[in-house]
């Protein structure tokens, strides 16, 4: 067996057939050394200050969320009162303000007329 | 991981990390290079795959262990992200016995490759073989490596090695026999 290679290497021979660029190995060494990077990286004594922001952050967002769910469910609430007034009247999203006050909060001239016309 | 500061000796003297793998770069990156292009056949491609072995080596220098020689760990490194890279472009490496030897045409127009069409069909050859056999033949034929340095790279017994080294050589003078 250990000569079984004879064959082969009589006929095709056993030289490399590649070849590397003018100087590749060269600057090889200095090329990886430049790559090469110091792991460690002094990451603990910004980790506190990173953490806090962070909290900071947090909290910031909790409380604008609690505020922006407070004022969400007040307009709610006062949006209600119409509704509840009107019992009648179907809510009509083209009923505004100013036809509500029309409607029932303003009296107009032909009534006080009439009023007037039946004392 | 360590804290940078660790020392290696050298040649008798403790050493910084950086001067210690400097050392190591200039004494198997060519050896390295070799096994690297005798898998994937290109030289950019070896030129990659061994900088990502030295990159690889210094972010796990601290875990070698002295289980075996550092070069020996080096060249396992270097030949498992050879294989790695083949498998993953696979297409491009593998005979493909309807093909117009894709292989070989590839290397005739390669720049970087020194040989004639023989030459490149050999590689062909070399590159269609199951990859324990291409590893082991590579290493035997053209690095004329031991077998009991081969059977510390790549743990399997001289036995296993011969083996697979006798199966190659008989497919690759199939191979020629067939195409001459």
């Amino acid at each position: 067996m250990g000569f079984e290679d004879n064959y082969l290497k009589t006929k095709y021979g056993n030289k490399r057939p590649f070849k590397v660029p003018d100087g590749y190995f060269d600057s090889l060494e200095s090329q990886i050394m430049d790559r090469l990077q110091d792991n460690e990286v002094c990451v603990t004594k910004n980790m506190k200050h990173s953490l806090l922001r962070t909290y900071r952050y947090v909290a910031a967002a909790a409380c604008l969320c609690a505020i922006l769910v407070g004022v969400a469910i007040y307009t709610d609430k006062t949006s209600d009162i119409p509704s509840k007034l009107t019992s009648t009247v179907a809510y009509d999203s083209s009923y505004d303000v100013i036809d509500y006050v029309t409607d029932r909060g303003i009296v107009d001239n032909d009534d006080i007329y009439a009023l007037l016309s039946e004392n | 991981m360590g804290s940078g500061k660790e020392t290696y000796m050298q040649d008798g003297k403790q050493v910084d990390k950086r001067t210690f793998f400097s050392e190591l770069v200039a004494q198997y990156s060519e050896s390295l290079y070799w096994k690297i292009r005798h898998i994937v056949l290109s030289h950019d491609d070896a030129n990659d795959i061994l900088q990502n072995v030295f990159i690889k080596a210094w972010n796990n220098l601290d875990d070698f262990q002295n289980k075996s020689k550092i070069s020996t760990w080096l060249y396992r490194i270097a030949i498992n992200e050879s294989l790695d890279f083949v498998r993953k472009h696979k297409s491009a490496v593998t005979f493909e016995t309807d093909s117009d030897m894709s292989i070989a045409n590839r290397l005739m127009a390669d720049e970087y490759f020194d040989g004639d069409r023989t030459m490149a069909l050999l590689q062909q050859a070399i590159a269609s073989l199951p990859e324990v056999q291409r590893v082991v033949f590579n290493l035997r034929y053209y690095d004329e490596m031991k077998y009991s340095e081969m059977s510390k790279l790549l743990n399997t017994t001289e036995g296993a090695l011969k083996a697979s080294y006798h199966i190659a050589v008989k497919k690759i003078t199939e191979f020629f026999k067939t195409h001459d």
